[in-house]
């Protein structure tokens, strides 16, 4: 193809335009997949699985937050729901109905870490060593080194907070199962990054 | 000369990327705190009420007054998201890398059979088509070492051979570092030798580094 010297400048001014053009989309990208536009599309999984369970859902968030089942492996949630533990749940009595209990433990099983693709449940397995049964999701490595360099005066200290465990505290995006850095939000200290 | 000027580029970028990463490996916990300059800086700079040995007593005790002190530059408000936070800026280098990797890729065929005959041989190289591909190449290379450099700055703790390759984050780094090699072995090859097996090695590395982490 022969090319005039003004059509050649006119298609390279084309091909610049397109340039720019395919620039401003490659930044529009992250910023639609941040918003979560595109979640339909690459559904993320960087965080644990929500909790979709009604009834795990009401019978333990009624009491505290409803820690997703991919906190913990199986064997964690076998200890932690059977019925001799459920008597005394950490000082509490949590008895269930027989028939509730066994709904909640196949939800929980179904759903326990080891059987997550979800990266922090991954990440969970891996802190944990052989045969290691955490019975609190705050005792686990993962978590404990997640949250050393924050300060005592933060949380424990803190009567918004008042304990790790109350991780909707501080996680905005908790119950989404987003605890991403950035969702952090910390009573009375603010936005916090380590 | 045209072919050094790429070069010296990556030189550059991958000296800003060595640069913090040699520094955060040799005081993995405190960096950039280790001889405690900046620490007594702090502490210099705090009103004389909390000059206390409560709040001098133990290492680490920066990140509380540093807080404070947004806190006090806030009117007691409390410390505000910035506007592009670390790990935001991570994300944003890693895709932009990856996207602008594919575009590379999808330009190549542009590239070749230009006017500028910079090959010789059975290729051409130049012209408008050439110059995209390169632009492209260059900036997914400079995008993918900012993403491994703000990773181990950012993300350093998430990384640990204790919990094996396996680790989400250990593999998400392996496959980002990898990418981002496969990137600059790429343009440092480019133009005329086989430069396109590096290159999309190097993009299919970090789109299931990507993919790892989303």
């Amino acid at each position: 193809m022969v090319w005039t010297k003004d059509g050649e400048n006119m298609n390279t001014k084309l091909k610049y335009k397109g340039l720019l053009l395919v620039l401003l989309g490659s930044l529009a990208l992250p910023v639609a997949a941040d918003e979560g536009w595109l979640d339909g599309l690459f559904a993320r999984k960087n965080g644990v699985a929500a909790v979709k369970n009604a009834l795990y859902q009401e019978e333990c968030g009624s009491c505290h937050f409803p820690y997703q089942p991919g906190w913990l492996p199986e064997r964690s949630w076998q200890r932690l729901l059977s019925s001799k533990a459920l008597e005394d749940h950490f000082g509490e009595n949590a008895e269930l109905d027989e028939s509730d209990r066994q709904a909640i433990l196949d939800y929980v099983l179904a759903n326990a870490a080891e059987h997550s693709g979800y990266k922090r449940s991954k990440k969970i397995m891996h802190s944990l060593r052989d045969g290691e049964t955490p019975l609190r999701i705050t005792e686990t490595r993962y978590i404990r080194r997640k949250h050393h360099e924050i300060p005592r005066r933060l949380i424990e200290d803190n009567p918004k907070v008042g304990s790790l465990s109350n991780c909707d505290s501080c996680h905005t995006e908790a119950a989404r199962g987003n605890f991403d850095e950035d969702t952090v939000r910390i009573p009375g200290y603010g936005y916090w990054d380590d | 000369m045209r072919n050094k000027k790429p070069l010296i580029g990556l030189l550059t970028g991958i000296s800003l990327f060595v640069a913090p990463v040699v520094c955060a490996a040799d005081s993995p916990g405190d960096w950039p705190l280790a001889d405690g300059t900046l620490e007594q800086a702090v502490a210099a700079s705090l009103p004389e009420q909390i000059h206390s040995p409560m709040w001098l007593a133990r290492a680490g005790h920066v990140t509380e007054q540093a807080g404070l002190l947004d806190m006090q530059q806030n009117g007691g408000g409390e410390r505000r998201k910035p506007w592009l936070t670390g790990n935001e800026l991570h994300k944003y280098l890693g895709l932009g890398s990856l996207l602008l990797g594919g575009l590379t890729m999808l330009s190549a065929g542009a590239a070749e059979g230009g006017e500028g005959d910079e090959g010789g041989g059975e290729n051409s190289y130049g012209g408008t088509g050439y110059d995209i591909h390169r632009t492209l190449a260059l900036s997914a290379t400079a995008l993918g070492l900012g993403a491994v450099a703000t990773g181990f700055l950012f993300h350093g703790d998430d990384i640990g051979l204790e919990s094996g390759l396996t680790d989400p984050d250990n593999l998400h780094m392996s496959l980002g570092l990898l990418g981002t090699l496969g990137y600059v072995s790429a343009v440092s090859a480019a133009p005329g030798e086989s430069h396109a097996g590096s290159g999309t090695v190097g993009g299919l590395s970090m789109l299931v580094a990507v993919k790892i982490a989303w």
